[in-house]
């Protein structure tokens, strides 16, 4: 029984598995480096393989730095119910909590979002509060 | 080698997650009435078996799910009804949305990609390399990150994209679409031959022509290029690659099987798992797949992927 189970999985998993061109983001990025950024969403990015943001962040000088966050595929937050212009909305101040990339770029891997308004999105179950049972 | 029972559970517990699949046999296929494999096959006026439909999880739609500070967890079926409750007091403020539903392991992409690439290379049925090639193909494995064309965004290609999402027929071709980058195939089946200059192409899709055996829709592609893979861990193939592809309906269930020949690189020809995909009577809308753009391979540290 157990046998068939473990052919059944593959079986699923071998036949959607390779449709998403997944990247390895533990190849890109640290998820023990992680950074809260602070600024201007100027662009959303509704496209494969990962949805991405564009974020000015200006720093205590006044220096304006932009930021690329890269999320999850399209289709997974469709499955969340998110989509881009309902959630994210260009000119507002966001703050994002990012992995940061391992090449030292300003590009990062979304963990949370805290809305214009105050509300928090977690975008990585991993950092929910209440933890992943690990 | 063996999967660990933890990671069987995740297995298994993906696939009732994924819901993608109707197994036709074994004990735990749903047996009697009910059965979509069990149900009457239509046919068209000509009297083939009517592939028409979407078929298998093709439809959109999702849930918004928010969890209150005390853990009381919320679903809505879109954001506006989130939003309305947010203004009406039934969810609060304070709530954290749930932006990702979990669909990985453990929550940690390090652990969720290993057991990944695990899962990938243990997969049981593998294409039979001759033993010239394996090195070859051990390397694009372990650098899968710079190696695998998806992974700049080129198309998976026929037939790693695997089975389409839906088929219109007409009584002298098949139009498949599929999901993903919004592709389509329009592919005769009158019984043709290759095109002489199509067939020389080096495509990812290649050229297809299908015929008619019996009740099997039987779909022959040729014409390939060698920059697409059978599956995630490095399994190449020359422009030689000749695939079969048939399309048998059962009841309310299509079957797909795919037959890879390709004698310079493999043993014997492989024959991939079946897949059997049940019809979807959803009417939802079709969803775009936007394009692809590759903004991570110059950020990558590593070759290997999992």
């Amino acid at each position: 029984m157990h046998r068939s189970l473990f052919a059944m999985a593959i079986f699923a998993l071998g036949s959607t598995a390779p449709v998403s061109a997944h990247h390895a983001v533990q190849a890109q990025f640290d998820q023990d480096n992680l950074k809260t950024l602070t600024g201007v969403l100027t662009r959303v990015m509704w496209i494969n393989p990962h949805v991405r943001w564009l974020m000015d962040v200006e720093d205590e000088e006044g220096n304006v730095t932009s930021w690329n966050i890269s999320g999850a595929a399209p289709t997974a937050f469709r499955r969340s119910g998110i989509s881009a212009r309902d959630v994210f909305k260009t000119g507002e101040t966001y703050s994002a909590t990012v992995a940061l990339a391992r090449d030292g770029s300003n590009f990062g891997y979304i963990v949370s979002f805290v809305m214009p308004d105050g509300r928090e999105m977690d975008l990585w179950q991993q950092y929910r509060s209440e933890g992943s049972g690990q | 080698m063996r999967l660990s029972p933890r990671v069987l559970h995740h297995t298994v517990a993906t696939l009732a997650a994924l819901g993608l699949v109707m197994m036709l046999r074994g004990p735990a296929a749903g047996q009697g009435a009910g059965n979509p494999a069990e149900m009457p096959t239509p046919r068209t006026a000509d009297g083939k078996p009517d592939l028409n439909g979407r078929w298998g999880s093709s439809a959109g739609g999702g849930r918004v799910q928010v969890i209150e500070p005390d853990g009381t967890e919320v679903d809505f079926e879109t954001f506006a009804a989130y939003q309305a409750a947010l203004a009406s007091g039934e969810v609060s403020r304070s709530a954290r949305i749930l932006g990702r539903l979990p669909n990985y392991r453990h929550g940690n992409n390090v652990y969720a990609e290993r057991d990944g690439g695990m899962v990938q290379r243990y997969f049981a049925n593998p294409p039979l390399y001759r033993p010239e090639y394996w090195e070859r193909i051990e390397y694009l494995d372990v650098n899968g990150n710079v190696e695998d064309m998806t992974f700049i965004c080129m198309p998976a290609g026929v037939p790693r994209m695997g089975p389409p999402i839906r088929i219109v027929q007409t009584d002298s071709d098949v139009v498949l679409l599929y999901q993903q980058r919004n592709t389509w195939r329009v592919v005769p089946t009158d019984g043709r031959a290759h095109d002489p200059l199509n067939s020389e192409d080096q495509t990812f899709m290649g050229d297809s022509v299908g015929r008619w055996e019996g009740d099997t829709l039987v779909i022959d592609v040729i014409g390939f290029n060698d920059l697409t893979w059978l599956g995630w861990p490095g399994w190449f193939h020359t422009n030689e690659m000749r695939v079969e592809e048939r399309f048998t309906r059962v009841g309310d269930t299509l079957r797909y099987d795919v037959t890879v020949h390709d004698p310079a690189v493999l043993m014997e020809p492989w024959v991939a798992d079946t897949r059997v995909l049940q019809i979807d009577q959803s009417t939802a809308p079709y969803l775009e797949d936007p394009p692809c753009l590759d903004f991570d391979s110059a950020h990558m540290v590593t070759r290997e992927r999992g």
